[in-house]
């Protein structure tokens, strides 16, 4: 800080706003420029800052009829030059190098004019300053993270509850569902399978009685083939007798013996033929019953089984639904193919993996939060207590305590103690808190930054106060520039000192 | 010493300082590019879940 006040500074112009070409130079203490309206001094205040601050746009610094310009800064024996370019579009580009002490926050908290974000706000009404002590705190860099990481969360959570998840969250609905049409199935089948067994036995069953009946059939045939043998050889042996009996003059003991041989064949031949028509009438009904078996048989394999085609019909439809659900569960498992961004990758894969984002995204978020939390209050805490030191330092008066409450508005109590809005503040009392919040700014985030810039803020001020107040800043900035309206005719600005 | 909780989280966010150091090197050039802060936190959540799934 010493060695800056031994250096000086100078300052040049080039096609900066009204200015064609200016030279000045910027000693330590008060440097009070002063010009009439439109020469030149805003141009002069934006020119400078724009050598330590990139929050000076360009286009508000170059002539408006020119295409090039240029700033150039001899400090500490170096030149810092910033060329100005227009181009054909109306865009303007600024290149070179920044002072060494360049800091961007510098414009918020040593650059009073009325475009500055505290006295643009404050004459404006506003109350909250967290979005200004985000700049000055780095706090903003968290924010930023915060809300980053917060977007990101908040897509990736979106794109979970897409419908290609949320298919996937209904897999095991659709496994379940899968399954129960498994056991449908099978249950189906075997109840097709049991009445086609049924019927099957019912026919082996009609089938196996007529081949027993074929076998009694066969067993009679045989006997009455028998029997037939036997009755042709009774009736030949018949035969036979009467022929002895015809040929026998032997004696009647014999011949009476033949007629009872005869008598006897012919009883005999009596009951073969009976037998015989009862074995005919046995093998007539054999025949007629294994013929009605066969009838039974053939209807019975010929006959539809009731109900199996309503079983069929149900197993079919069970197919079909195990095939769409089957295709059902392939696409909640896969993406598509022809999935931009996931095309052919399993859903649960990419589902942990975002869940897994999700989880790094969410401890960043809190990480962050916590860091600004603590980084905010900290900042807000340090810089009330530099705005109570100088309203006291200052003892302004009809001010009793200027802070940030806990949500960053800012209160002005008056000395009875009643907070008072602040737009209902007057302009120079507005302009007095403006310059207070600046200097606690500079002294609490910059401190040290060696320049405190008032660009043309005292035409409706008390210039005894404005004097007390440059005194206070001289007193911890070895740099103050301070622009002023004049009435002599000059044609460039004109700069006097105050040690 | 005891450590605050931040201090605690920290150790708890793998990367945070690695991260951090490139995060600030953009947003000290411009504050709210957020688009390229999401780009950054993007590629240490696919680092981090890619590590995670492979249980290193």
């Amino acid at each position: 800080m010493q060695r800056d006040t031994q250096l000086r500074l100078v300052l040049e112009l080039e096609n900066i706003g009204p200015l064609k070409h200016l030279q000045l130079e910027i000693k330590p203490g008060i440097n009070i420029i002063k010009a009439p309206n439109a020469s030149g001094k805003t141009s002069l205040v934006r020119g400078f800052a724009s050598m330590f601050s990139d929050q000076v746009p360009p286009a508000h610094m170059l002539s408006l009829d020119e295409v090039h310009g240029k700033i150039t800064v001899q400090y500490n024996g170096k030149f810092y030059v910033k060329t100005l370019r227009r181009f054909s579009s109306g865009s303007v580009e600024a290149t070179g190098t920044m002072l060494p002490f360049s800091d961007n926050r510098a414009f918020d908290a040593c650059v009073a004019m009325a475009e500055t974000g505290v006295v643009h706000k404050i004459t404006g009404g506003g109350e909250v300053f967290r979005e200004y002590l985000e700049n000055l705190s780095y706090g903003k860099y968290y924010s930023t993270i915060t809300l980053a990481a917060q977007e990101l969360v908040n897509e990736m959570s979106r794109e979970l509850a897409s419908p290609s998840f949320e298919r996937f969250e209904s897999l095991p609905l659709f496994v379940t569902e899968l399954t129960n049409l498994y056991l449908k199935h099978e249950q189906v089948e075997t109840k097709i399978a049991s009445l086609k067994a049924s019927r099957k036995e019912e026919v082996q069953s009609i089938v196996k009685k007529k081949q027993e009946k074929k076998a009694e059939l066969s067993k009679e045939e045989n006997v009455l083939s028998e029997l037939n043998t036997e009755l042709s050889r009774e009736e030949d042996k018949e035969k036979q007798l009467r022929g002895f009996l015809e040929f026998t003059d032997d004696s009647e003991k014999v011949a009476a013996r033949i007629k009872n041989s005869i008598t006897d064949s012919k009883r005999k031949q009596e009951k073969i033929r009976t037998e015989i028509t009862r074995e005919s009438k046995q093998i007539s009904d054999l025949k007629t019953e294994v013929t009605r078996l066969e009838r039974q048989s053939q209807e019975k394999s010929a006959k539809e089984i009731k109900g199996l085609n309503t079983l069929e019909a149900e197993l079919q439809r069970i197919n079909k639904a195990v095939v769409l659900k089957e295709e059902a569960i392939q696409q909640a498992e896969k993406f598509p193919e022809d999935d931009p961004k996931y095309g052919g990758r399993l859903v649960i894969e990419v589902r942990k993996d975002m869940t897994r984002r999700i989880e790094w995204l969410n401890k960043v978020v809190e990480f962050y939060q916590e860091k600004y939390m603590k980084l905010m209050t900290s900042a807000k805490l340090r810089f009330n207590r530099n705005v109570n030191r100088a309203f006291r330092e200052l003892m302004l008066k009809g001010f009793e305590n200027v802070f940030l409450d806990q949500n960053f508005g800012l209160n002005v109590i008056r000395e009875n103690g009643v907070r008072q809005p602040i737009e209902t503040l007057s302009a120079s009392e507005k302009l007095t808190v403006s310059l207070m919040l600046m200097l606690a700014a500079k002294e609490t985030f910059l401190p040290e930054f060696p320049f405190f810039i008032l660009d043309e803020l005292t035409l409706s001020y008390d210039p005894s106060r404005f004097k007390q107040i440059l005194g206070y800043v001289r007193r911890r900035v070895p740099y103050v520039v301070v622009t002023s309206l004049t009435s002599e005719r000059t044609e460039k600005p004109t700069v006097t000192y105050e040690a | 010493m005891l450590k605050t909780r931040s201090e605690n989280m920290g150790e708890a966010v793998p990367y945070v300082s690695e991260f951090e150091a490139q995060v600030l090197t953009i947003l000290r050039k411009d504050a709210e590019n957020k688009e390229k802060v999401k780009e950054i936190l993007e590629k240490y959540a696919t680092r981090y879940s890619a590590e995670a799934g492979s249980g290193t």
